[in-house]
């Protein structure tokens, strides 16, 4: 069986390496970008299964990001989850609005993340 | 019956009815004084000019009478009588004349002609004995009683001798005068002095009001000064320069004006100061949560994968101690959680978003976040109902109050006790009820549950966990929602937090202007 790429977008470091080391031992194929533009790079050298972005970084904000993924058609399938601190419903809507495909807030659980991916990729691969 | 004292008539007199009363009244009192030793002085000085005019027209009037007595009483009374009328006339106080001769018989009277005079020969009466009238008649010097009823008739009654050219005296005439030229004078005067004692009276009270004007006016000025710093405008001044003691009392008014305006713009200053300050506390608390929460994720996500045996087998023990410390990271971010939650709120950063939306799943929610903390703590009620009409609100924060108040009412109420949840539908509301069975809240902290970082004596802090943030969170909520908190407590015995929430349909409309 095919490893489900993932590539997690995500400005801090220790929160990058964590979810690397977790998600890699859970069997992922764990592709990290630490801003918006290599994020870009990345997906458009070798599309991902799943992309996890952070909304909140420094140069290019997830917003943007998922916007250009959205308008590059190499890119625009892979089904986008936001990872958010911002718990607002409007924010929410917001992201779902932009085309992605799920919405977690921070503080998660890795738990909810892995079983939320999961199901993201069979439902995508089915 | 009822007193008035003297201090209850002059109330409610303006100063300036008082002032002008007063020296109104002084004025009437010296010229009232005045008026009297005038006129007293006065009719005096009338009485001696007119008895010494009577006294000289007796003088020269015996002459024409006696003689012309002599000459024509028999002989050709008409002419006497024409002599008699001509002196008569020169004189308007006479009243009668009489001529007698030395013997003291009377030759002639003048009530036998009409004088048309007033009659009052018979006033003469008793004053004057018959010797000592013999006595005038006979001598050769003019001889004058004040006689008569002095008050109603005073008289003056005048003996004067006739002496013929050649020395002989043999007849002498009996003057009697009135005083009713001394009336008519003295009326006169009388009549003066009133119009003038009018006329000064008008005059002066008309300067008592242009002078009570004048020194009473800054008091106007003061009063206006005192009012409007009253109403708080602290800026007015009363800036007097009468030069009396008026501008003292102004001037140290002002100063207190100014040093009062000086202390409440330190105090205006400071408050904006301390206002700043709390908002930057609270961008601090923002950025703090939110620096926070990244690495708290991490270290949770490590301890919940490792104690999850994600990273590779543990022990027991292993297993344990991280999931510890997967419980106090999740701690840690909840109160980070709030803490940024309530930053936002006090910023007005958190507005609601208005939406209909099921009580019944907002308290499903709020039940299961707070049951994953209850072990064995008091036992969690509900009776929610079957079904509800959607409620008008924020479903994300009105879950969040209803987190707090039952994380509140748990965190009160002693193991063996228990805490309800209950939604009621009242009309066009649904009321939510958060009823415990706790230590209750003394009637005199009940206001203050709803501060911030407000516990309700510092002893409970060490007992009761927390940092006092969540019932100032359900408060803010609930003003940002337009709602209150009704809070019934009984010490020792419970407490119930009570709110109503309007359904959806009923403040569609009206919570138009409410929206975001």
């Amino acid at each position: 069986m095919k490893q489900t790429r993932l590539l997690i977008v995500d400005d801090e470091v220790d929160l990058l390496d964590m979810l690397r080391v977790v998600l890699d031992s859970n069997g992922f194929d764990v592709v990290t970008a630490s801003s918006g533009m290599q994020a870009l790079v990345l997906a458009a050298e070798n599309p991902p299964d799943v992309i996890l972005l952070d909304v909140m970084m420094g140069e290019m904000d997830g917003w943007e990001v998922l916007r250009l993924l959205k308008l590059d058609e190499n890119t625009q399938e892979i089904p986008v989850i936001i990872l958010s601190a911002r718990t607002e419903t409007h924010d929410k809507i917001r992201g779902l609005q932009e085309g992605a495909a799920d919405y977690i807030t921070k503080p998660f659980s890795v738990k909810e993340l892995i079983e939320r991916v999961g199901r993201l990729v069979e439902g995508g691969g089915g | 019956m009822k007193m008035i004292s003297p201090r209850a008539w002059f109330r409610g007199w303006s100063l300036r009815t008082k002032f002008v009363l007063a020296i109104t009244l002084l004025v009437a009192f010296v010229l009232l004084a005045n008026g009297v030793v005038l006129s007293l002085e006065g009719s005096h000085r009338l009485r001696e000019a007119i008895e010494s005019r009577d006294r000289a027209f007796s003088t020269l009037a015996v002459t024409p009478i006696c003689s012309g007595f002599v000459l024509y009483h028999d002989s050709g009374f008409l002419k006497f009588r024409e002599i008699l009328f001509r002196t008569v006339a020169l004189n308007e106080d006479l009243l009668a004349v009489r001529v007698y001769d030395t013997s003291g018989r009377m030759l002639f009277d003048s009530r036998t002609v009409d004088l048309g005079r007033r009659d009052a020969l018979d006033a003469r009466g008793g004053a004057i004995s018959h010797s000592a009238f013999l006595r005038a008649l006979r001598s050769l010097d003019p001889t004058a009683w004040r006689t008569g009823d002095r008050r109603q008739h005073p008289l003056l009654i005048v003996v004067q001798p006739y002496i013929e050219a050649w020395g002989r005296h043999h007849l002498s005439a009996e003057f009697v005068y009135g005083y009713g030229s001394l009336r008519a004078g003295i009326h006169g005067i009388a009549w003066q002095l009133f119009w003038l004692s009018l006329g000064s009276l008008v005059l002066g009270g008309l300067f008592a009001l242009l002078l009570a004007r004048q020194s009473l006016a800054p008091l106007d000025r003061l009063a206006a000064g005192a009012r409007a710093l009253a109403t708080g405008d602290l800026d007015h001044r009363i800036r007097l320069d009468t030069g009396d003691e008026f501008e003292v009392l102004a001037d140290a008014f002002d100063r207190m004006a100014e040093r009062l305006s000086h202390s409440i713009e330190g105090l205006e200053a400071s408050n904006r100061a301390l206002q700043e300050m709390d908002h930057r506390k609270n961008d601090l608390l923002a950025n703090v949560g939110h620096e926070l929460r990244t690495p708290l994720t991490a270290i949770r996500g490590y301890a919940e994968a490792l104690s999850e045996g994600m990273l590779g087998s543990l022990t027991e023990t292993q297993i344990k101690t991280f999931a510890a410390i997967e419980r106090n990271a999740e701690r840690l971010l909840a109160m980070i959680e709030r803490m940024f939650r309530f930053a936002k709120l006090q910023q007005g950063d958190l507005r609601p978003h208005f939406q209909p939306f099921d009580l019944i799943d907002a308290a499903h929610q709020a039940l299961a976040i707070v049951q994953l903390s209850v072990n064995d703590g008091p036992r969690l009620e509900e009776e929610l109902g079957e079904s509800l009409p959607p409620v008008w609100g924020d479903p994300d924060l009105i879950v969040q109050v209803l987190e707090n108040l039952l994380t509140n009412a748990l965190k009160f109420t002693p193991p063996e006790g228990r805490v309800m949840l209950r939604l009621l539908q009242t009309g066009e509301e649904v009321t939510v009820v958060v009823e415990d069975t706790g230590i209750g809240i003394a009637a005199s902290e009940r206001a203050k549950i709803f501060e911030r970082y407000y516990q309700v004596d510092s002893s409970t802090r060490r007992k009761y966990s927390g940092m006092g943030l969540g019932l100032a969170i359900v408060f803010e909520i609930l003003a940002s929602h337009g709602r209150a908190v009704v809070v019934d407590s009984k010490e020792g015995q419970g407490t119930t937090f009570r709110f109503s929430l309007p359904l959806a349909n009923a403040a569609g409309d009206a919570a138009v202007g409410v929206g975001t």
